[in-house]
């Protein structure tokens, strides 16, 4: 019996250790999503939006927004060395390796006053292909133009490259091209304002109509947040079923109680404390799920259907093969892993307590 | 013991331990089954281990004298009932708030003379909807006392344009001061209850 016991306690950590870890792993995919993807709205226009980078680029400061012009791709080579690397590169405006997110590990984004020079920031594995850990000044060749690598950027983990194409992507302050079209713009999410208010506010602020692609991306990393929150609601729901079963056991066995009035006294008022703790503790849960409107159904929450039709468009966007660089299809590969982490921890956490509940009282 | 196939071998209980189970059957005021002891109920268990043929034997007996006493069985019912329902009306109040329509809100502004001498207040294009009639109105937000206490709600006003261009409108009308519904997260109908992102 004691074997026996132990055995359900082993059994009963592992499970919460499983749980943990799969916890962890789901906030880790959530921190990962809030740092290699921009907070910010994204609007796109593969043909570009009616402006070009070099027009954008004074009403950055002021307008909380960063562009791209419309990609090519490129062949990359070292001055003083040989073989080139198949890259694209894209030219943007000064502020938009913090709009991007990009983590530099050498040198920096490319500053605003540049002085006529061709900067440059290209990825790490860009780097190490054409450097080779060389860490003198980094000069390259974009078909034919002297460039100066001004920044090494981090190319992200495993679910980064994911939604991103295997080709290496280069920032660059100039285009062969002055009047580039801006390809897209990341407009800094404002939680209070809809995607549709701050694209309106920023095309006021331009005197110039922006019709594109509105990519929330923003309400994408809310919504990353409310899965983790999700989790553990259904997580602590447990111990609220567990607190109204005892509390039902009592107030019923206070019911058949056949003995003094004071023990069934006793018993309907444990009966009731647990019973009101568990309806306190179950309103305190529920403030724990906050999903953005936007990823509601109407009327009914319960529309399974419309989750189902939600899920199979992420689903589509992790598979879909457009753009380069597509932020959304890299928000879908974390949101799908953090979901899937959730949805297994939560499993083996009812488990676990189940376990160390049944020990506690064989015990 | 007999043993079914498959399952996992059966655990012998000491004949204490039989005895054990059998005397907190009895205090417990459960008759044993018809014939038998503890041990005999182990014996018809077909494979179950002992402690759980005693546990799933006190259920059933526990199940038969339920139905022969149909004022417990209500009662239980009756608590089950009410401790259920009180959650479910708990997360229908919060579901209730989740599925609101988000609205933001702007206050109108003092309205100006035109050059044709009209009044006429300078908001957002996004205040303006197109009602029921098919006719330009807006969303005046108002208050009003709820079943959870006060709560916000948009009533439908006709409104007239005196001018409008890509991005901002011209009305005309005393809407001075009044707070409008704009960019609500889904569309909205007269009278219908939502929320403000700003509060």
């Amino acid at each position: 019996m004691k074997k026996k016991n132990i055995r359900i306690l082993l059994w009963g950590m592992a499970q919460l250790s499983l749980s943990a870890c799969f916890f962890f792993a789901a906030a880790f995919a959530n921190k990962e999503l809030d740092s290699q993807t921009p907070s910010a709205i994204e609007l796109y226009a593969a043909q570009g939006l009616g402006v070009t980078v070099a027009e954008s680029a004074p009403f950055t400061e002021w307008g909380a927004f960063a562009a791209a012009g419309i990609g090519e791709r490129v062949q990359v080579t070292v001055l003083e060395g040989n073989g080139s690397v198949p890259a694209y590169y894209q030219m943007a405006t000064p502020n938009y390796g913090e709009y991007a997110a990009l983590h530099f590990t050498e040198g920096g984004y490319f500053p605003d006053d540049a002085s006529g020079k061709n900067l440059a920031v290209i990825p790490e594995s860009l780097a190490t292909q054409l450097f080779e850990g060389k860490n003198a000044k980094r000069m390259l060749c974009i078909d034919g133009r002297e460039f100066e690598a001004c920044g090494i950027y981090e190319d992200g983990g495993v679910l980064a490259q994911l939604g991103s194409a295997s080709i290496p992507v280069v920032y660059g302050n100039t285009s062969k091209n002055p009047d580039v079209p801006a390809e897209h713009l990341l407009i800094r999410a404002d939680a209070g304002k809809t995607a549709q208010q701050q694209q309106q506010e920023t095309a006021d602020t331009m005197q110039i109509p922006l019709d594109g692609e509105i990519n929330d991306l923003g309400r994408l990393h809310q919504l990353g947040d409310s899965l983790l929150l999700l989790g553990f609601f259904l997580a602590g729901l447990w111990f609220v079923l567990r607190l109204c079963i005892f509390a039902y056991r009592k107030l019923v066995s206070a019911y058949g109680c056949k003995e003094n009035g004071a023990q069934r006294e006793l018993a309907v008022f444990w009966g009731a404390s647990a019973f009101l703790l568990a309806a306190v503790g179950f309103w305190l849960l529920l403030q724990l799920v906050r999903i953005p409107a936007v990823y509601l159904p109407e009327d009914n929450i319960f529309d399974f259907s419309y989750y189902g039709q939600q899920i199979l468009s992420g689903v589509q966007q992790i598979h879909a093969d457009g753009r380069t660089k597509d932020f959304s299809r890299a928000c879908a590969v974390y949101l799908f892993a953090e979901a899937g982490c959730t949805a297994a921890a939560v499993p083996f956490f009812w488990a676990g307590c189940q376990k160390l509940r049944r020990w506690l009282l064989d015990g | 013991m007999k043993q079914r196939k498959g399952l996992r071998s059966q655990k012998a209980e000491s004949p204490q331990r039989l005895v054990l189970l059998a005397g907190e059957w009895t205090a417990r005021g459960l008759t044993l089954p018809e014939g038998g002891t503890a041990a005999e109920a182990c014996v018809a268990s077909r494979g179950m281990d002992c402690r759980r043929a005693y546990i799933y034997k006190k259920k059933t007996m526990e199940g038969q004298r339920l139905m022969k006493n149909p004022k417990q069985f209500a009662v239980r019912m009756a608590t089950a009932l009410f401790m259920v329902l009180a959650m479910c009306t708990i997360a229908a109040h919060r579901i209730e708030n989740l599925l609101l329509t988000e609205v933001r809100t702007i206050t109108v502004p003092r309205a100006q003379i035109m050059e044709d001498g009209a009044m006429a207040a300078k908001v957002p294009l996004a205040s303006i909807f197109t009602g029921r009639d098919g006719k330009p109105c807006v969303l005046l937000l108002r208050r009003r006392q709820g079943t959870w206490g006060e709560e916000l709600y948009v009533e439908e006003t006709p409104a007239e344009i005196y001018n409008e261009d890509y991005s901002s409108c011209y009305l005309k009308g005393n809407l001075e001061g009044m707070a409008l519904a704009i960019y609500p997260s889904r569309p909205l109908s007269d009278d219908e209850t939502v929320r403000c992102v700003e509060e």
